[in-house]
């Protein structure tokens, strides 16, 4: 099905692109605001991903690889609406800190606020090694491929990503005990 | 709460949270966006190189079927010594004139007129060459992302150039390139010094090549020349080292093509 609405596009046929869009367009969306934190910015990346897999379609060679490739461009296109930020800082409506479901009683009270400032804190690069690692799920070769990067660059972007997080966990910890000790 | 103490799986946990959906507004305005954006011609069939090593890319480059590919909806011409582009925009908006096209043949090399920096470069037969959209901002180090002109070739090759106003000498520039990429890249490139670092003379043009491995071979090419400094980036996913014989035969003849405005 989606193989076809991207030969349709391919031919110009804007219907088939605008259903395409509507498809792939809410997973974008989540993409860019795990990698910005920003949800206006987000709109704008996915906003100008799309544009671009429009106008670039036709260098898609295989079909079945249009959400992979155009994963890639949404990509480029956080890390450019990040740059513009710092010159447009005014508009910026920050995402709530994680108001996630408990998943299974796994996250502790503080964990989400601990692990969002930990996650602000990496480079856009390394944030999006976690996303497409962890909410994506794709494995480090494939991720790698899609992020046009070096596996080894992945790797280590991702133990570096991941250790950020554990050691805001272990600060965290640390605190709480401290804390429970003295109350 | 009988929370697990298992870091892995409280990081998991974190990312299992939802996110906003993309309102409607968006598709309204992608919608009308790709009605007002012509879509990039591309003329001739497009074959998958089998492999790009050490030594193999020449012969492996001349096989590969020539792409050529009009590109259409470029911003006006910009000279790079020239006042800043207006500001950026969050969508890629389409512009009537055709101010400089990647002029291509379908089984040569291609010469390329950056619309925005104004220098013209010849690529190699079956590359892909895309305009910068934004202007450098003159202090990043940029990657092959929207503010480089930006050159595909074989699968894992890669070169992108940019331009700006730069006021210091060659060696500053260097010592500035240096420092943005130690300050941008340090976590995937993690040496703060290049590896190679040595004259390029060009045509008469004083050059000087930075060459990184940073787990990917990255080699710079930087002068300065009327008050604005270039820059001009070949990667090779493929090498793991700062500079391999191949790889530096063919920037070194891509850089040969390459004419600065005056």
């Amino acid at each position: 099905m989606q193989r076809e609405l991207v030969d349709r596009a391919k031919r110009g046929d804007e219907e088939a692109f605008d259903a395409l869009a509507r498809q792939v367009g809410d997973r974008c969306m989540a993409i860019a605001s795990w990698i910005l934190r920003d949800a206006d910015l987000a709109e704008d990346a996915v906003q100008a991903a799309l544009v671009r897999a429009w106008r670039e379609l036709r260098t898609l060679r295989d079909a079945d690889r249009f959400e992979a490739w155009l994963h890639r461009i949404l990509t480029n296109e956080c890390y450019a609406e990040a740059r513009r930020r710092t010159r447009w800082s005014a508009r910026i409506r920050l995402l709530p800190v994680a108001d996630s479901v408990d998943a299974g009683g796994v996250l502790t009270v503080n964990d989400p606020d601990q692990l969002e400032r930990a996650f602000r804190r990496l480079t856009l690069e390394q944030r999006s090694v976690l996303v497409f690692h962890h909410v994506v799920g794709l494995p480090l070769p494939e991720l790698a491929g899609r992020l046009g990067i070096p596996l080894g660059t992945a790797k280590s972007r991702l133990r570096l990503a991941t250790s950020a997080l554990r050691a805001s966990l272990e600060a965290d910890d640390r605190t709480s005990t401290t804390e429970e000790r003295f109350a | 709460m009988t929370a697990s103490r298992d870091p892995d799986a409280r990081i998991a946990a974190f990312f299992e949270s939802s996110q906003p959906d993309l309102p409607d507004r968006t598709f309204n305005v992608v919608r009308r966006d790709i009605h007002r954006t012509r879509q990039l011609v591309v003329i001739g069939p497009w074959r998958e190189p089998t492999s790009f090593g050490n030594g193999a890319f020449v012969a492996a480059a001349a096989a590969v079927v020539a792409v050529a590919i009009v590109l259409l909806n470029l911003r006006p011409i910009v000279g790079p010594g020239g006042a800043p582009s207006p500001a950026p925009t969050p969508t890629v908006a389409p512009s009537p004139a055709v101010s400089s096209t990647a002029a291509a043949s379908p089984t040569g090399p291609t010469v390329f007129t950056s619309p925005m920096y104004g220098y013209t470069v010849t690529i190699p037969a079956g590359w892909l060459a895309a305009p910068a959209l934004l202007r450098w901002d003159g202090i990043k180090q940029p990657g092959p992302d929207a503010e480089a002109d930006k050159f595909a070739g074989p699968e894992q090759l890669t070169a992108w150039a940019f331009a700006g106003p730069f006021s210091g000498d060659l060696a500053a520039f260097v010592t500035d390139r240096i420092t943005a990429n130690a300050r941008d890249h340090s976590d995937t490139c993690p040496r703060a010094t290049p590896e190679i670092n040595e004259p390029l003379p060009i045509g008469g043009q004083a050059w000087v090549l930075l060459g990184w491995n940073c787990g990917a071979l990255i080699n710079n090419a930087v002068t300065v020349r009327a008050g604005v400094a270039y820059e001009f980036a070949y990667r090779d996913l493929g090498i793991e080292a700062a500079t391999d014989p191949a790889d530096r035969a063919l920037f070194q003849s891509i850089l040969n093509s390459v004419e600065l405005p005056n």
